[in-house]
């Protein structure tokens, strides 16, 4: 058991960084035992501190696991940006000051492919509006003709 | 997360200057104009101002009568020209890409019809105004492939009445 006047000093050079590993060891003892001076009371939190810290279960590794959360977000944010930039990018370049003859070059020159004998264009006219107008009926027609089969077996 | 939230925000708040681009009248020069000048490809222009002459001209067609004339001019007069194209070779190949060209969002589709043949018909218009200015057909088979597209304003009611007419 330690003395008082003994505690008091190896504090002293425990403070001063004076202490072996022993005599730190004695200090802790006497700090966590029940019979403390009453003019050293102040310092046993210290060591109670110190011995919690020792004996506490070591803190789990922190987990990872954010990353992958983050990483989608950033390639997101990545695509997102992407997006934006293609739409912004491929910008036309300025309209010049010649707009009509810029709009002649793009379009085509149909007048290359006009028929202009009436009796040809009367006769693409005939079979295209044929074919067209035999399309537009098909479908209704054969919807009809098989409403038609189904109400004549349900008869 | 902010950088994903204020991309989007960006991407939603300011609409995409390439849409705002003025397209031609009619799909083959919108969408296939190359196709045009492709010598593999037959096309064929008619203006609606050769239509005014088959009243007068006094044509003679042997299948087509009097009566059939007047049917067809009926449809037509409002019709401001007719585009043709047609090709007969790789036709499964231009009928998968034409189908991928057509935009949706101009273009609606009016019916598609698949006959026992293998001949593939989809037809779409183009609206505006609650009037049809356009009819767009694609017409592909095993051996052959063809668009038409018919600006003006265009009946279908009477365009579906004509194929009585003709049939007669």
């Amino acid at each position: 058991m330690m003395k008082p006047e003994t505690a008091k000093e190896l504090l002293e050079r425990y403070f001063a960084g004076e202490t072996s590993l022993a005599e730190e060891s004695e200090l802790r003892n006497y700090f966590l035992g029940e019979h403390v001076a009453p003019g050293l009371e102040q310092h046993r939190p210290l060591f109670a501190y110190w011995q919690a810290r020792a004996t506490a279960p070591k803190a789990l590794p922190r987990r990872r696991r954010r990353t992958l959360p983050r990483l989608l977000a950033v390639a997101a944010a990545a695509i997102a940006l992407l997006l934006t930039a293609n739409v912004w990018l491929p910008v036309k370049p300025a309209v010049s000051d010649f707009p009509l003859a810029e709009t002649q070059t793009k379009t085509i020159d149909w007048s290359k492919y006009e028929v202009t004998e009436p009796e040809a264009a009367l006769r693409i006219l005939h079979s295209t509006l044929k074919t067209v107008s035999t399309e537009i009926n098909r479908a209704p027609r054969a919807a009809a003709s098989q409403l038609r089969t189904v109400a004549n077996s349900l008869d | 997360m902010k950088y994903l939230i204020t991309s989007l925000l960006l991407l939603v708040l300011f609409p995409a200057p390439a849409a705002a681009q003025k397209v031609p009248t009619d799909a083959i020069s919108a969408f296939f104009s190359e196709y045009v000048d492709d010598p593999t490809f037959d096309v064929v222009y008619v203006s609606g101002k050769v239509f005014e002459l088959f009243r007068g001209a006094n044509i003679e067609i042997d299948e087509l009568g009097e009566e059939e004339l007047e049917a067809i001019l009926a449809v037509v007069q409002d019709i401001e020209g007719i585009r043709l194209l047609h090709t007969d070779r790789r036709a499964k190949d231009h009928w998968m890409e034409a189908k991928n060209r057509i935009p949706t969002d101009q273009y609606e589709l009016l019916f598609k019809v698949r006959t026992r043949d293998g001949t593939n018909v989809e037809a779409f218009i183009q609206d505006e105004n609650a009037a049809i200015n356009e009819l767009f057909l694609l017409v592909g088979a095993d051996q052959s492939f063809a668009m038409l597209s018919f600006v003006g304003v265009i009946d279908l009611k009477q365009l579906s009445k004509l194929q009585d007419a003709l049939d007669d």
